[in-house]
């Protein structure tokens, strides 16, 4: 009872945030005319925000399977790093180990490495709790979306909010500027010389980069 | 397209995003010995959060009124707020008051 009452305190705030993006996110599923009782469904076997918002806008497009599973590949690429911190943390239990891997989202990953006394039980109610808000967001999301006929369209910006933040966390608050500059690079090379396909130009270009650098790094040591 | 279609997008999308969120801990031996991955994976997600920001906001409207002000405006709320309060909910909540507004009000 102890664990679960400091799970509700501790991470509060940030959960709260899921609950502003699964709304939006439920409504603007609406919006592109799929049914509403698929949102939260969406939201509980997928569970990954950014990359639900870009499969909207791709299935509006009406983009294949592979191109869906492609984006989300990569813009979930950097949940791989994630799971690096909490190799020898995550409990012996198979089935809540399992759970709380596909849980480590991104909101659950900066809680829980800002958790000054780890504790594997706390942890798995927190990312239970992030997962709830998450659907209980998207299914309050998809019912207003489908009842009300305001143009909540301007709710989509939430995403690049949420990709502002998470550029804020790892770039500015590492102090990783030349991580930055590289993207900068990548963005206007992207922008300028492949303008239709500039996502995945931007990405090879940034990749690519990191990779130039590799030698003189600091991680090449050791 | 058809709900089983949609269904079938949702499952194969969460089984890539576990198997991702997975890798770490069946690849142990591979991400210890490999020290480039481990100096792209320091690096990649933050350069790709960047790359989205832009990506999501291209399309704007920049050559005609309001000139994307709503974005742009957007995203400095939202870099101010989270600088200064690095709380994830206020910040995205601020970034979608002004941008809304700005849309709303702004020709």
């Amino acid at each position: 009872m102890n664990n679960l009452q400091s799970a509700f305190k501790a991470p509060t705030p940030a959960l709260f945030g899921y609950i502003a993006l699964g709304i939006s996110f439920g409504f603007l599923f609406v919006k592109m005319g799929l049914p509403w009782w698929l949102a939260p469904i969406m939201s509980l076997v997928v569970y990954a925000g950014a990359a639900q918002f870009i499969a909207l806008t791709l299935l509006a497009n009406h983009a294949g399977l592979l191109q869906i599973l492609g984006a989300t590949f990569l813009v979930n690429l950097r949940h791989i790093f994630y799971g690096l911190s909490f190799l020898g943390k995550f409990p012996k239990n198979g089935l809540q180990k399992l759970y709380m891997v596909f849980g480590l989202t991104d909101e659950a990953y900066s809680i829980l490495s800002a958790q000054k006394h780890y504790n594997s039980q706390k942890a798995f109610l927190i990312i239970l709790l992030a997962h709830s808000y998450w659907i209980i967001g998207s299914l309050i999301g998809a019912v207003l979306g489908a009842s009300i006929p305001f143009d909540l369209h301007f709710l989509a910006f939430a995403l690049t909010a949420l990709f502002v933040v998470l550029a804020v966390e790892l770039c500015l608050l590492k102090k990783r500027y030349t991580t930055l500059g590289m993207a900068v690079i990548a963005v206007i090379v992207g922008l300028t010389v492949f303008p239709s396909q500039m996502l995945i130009a931007s990405l090879a270009i940034a990749t690519l980069l990191m990779l130039l650098v590799y030698p003189w790094s600091k991680d090449h040591e050791h | 397209m058809n709900i089983n279609d949609i269904l079938l997008v949702i499952l194969c999308m969460g089984m890539v995003t576990w198997a991702l969120r997975a890798a770490p801990f069946f690849l142990m031996e591979f991400f210890k010995h490999h020290k480039v991955i481990q100096h792209l994976g320091n690096r990649l997600p933050g350069a790709v959060m960047v790359i989205l920001v832009v990506y999501s906001v291209k399309d704007a409207g920049y050559t005609h009124a309001p000139y994307g002000a709503p974005s742009l405006l957007g995203i400095v709320t939202v870099l101010v707020l989270h600088l200064w309060k690095r709380n994830m909910f206020i910040s995205i909540v601020g970034g979608v008051v002004v941008y809304g507004l700005l849309g709303h009000f702004l020709p």
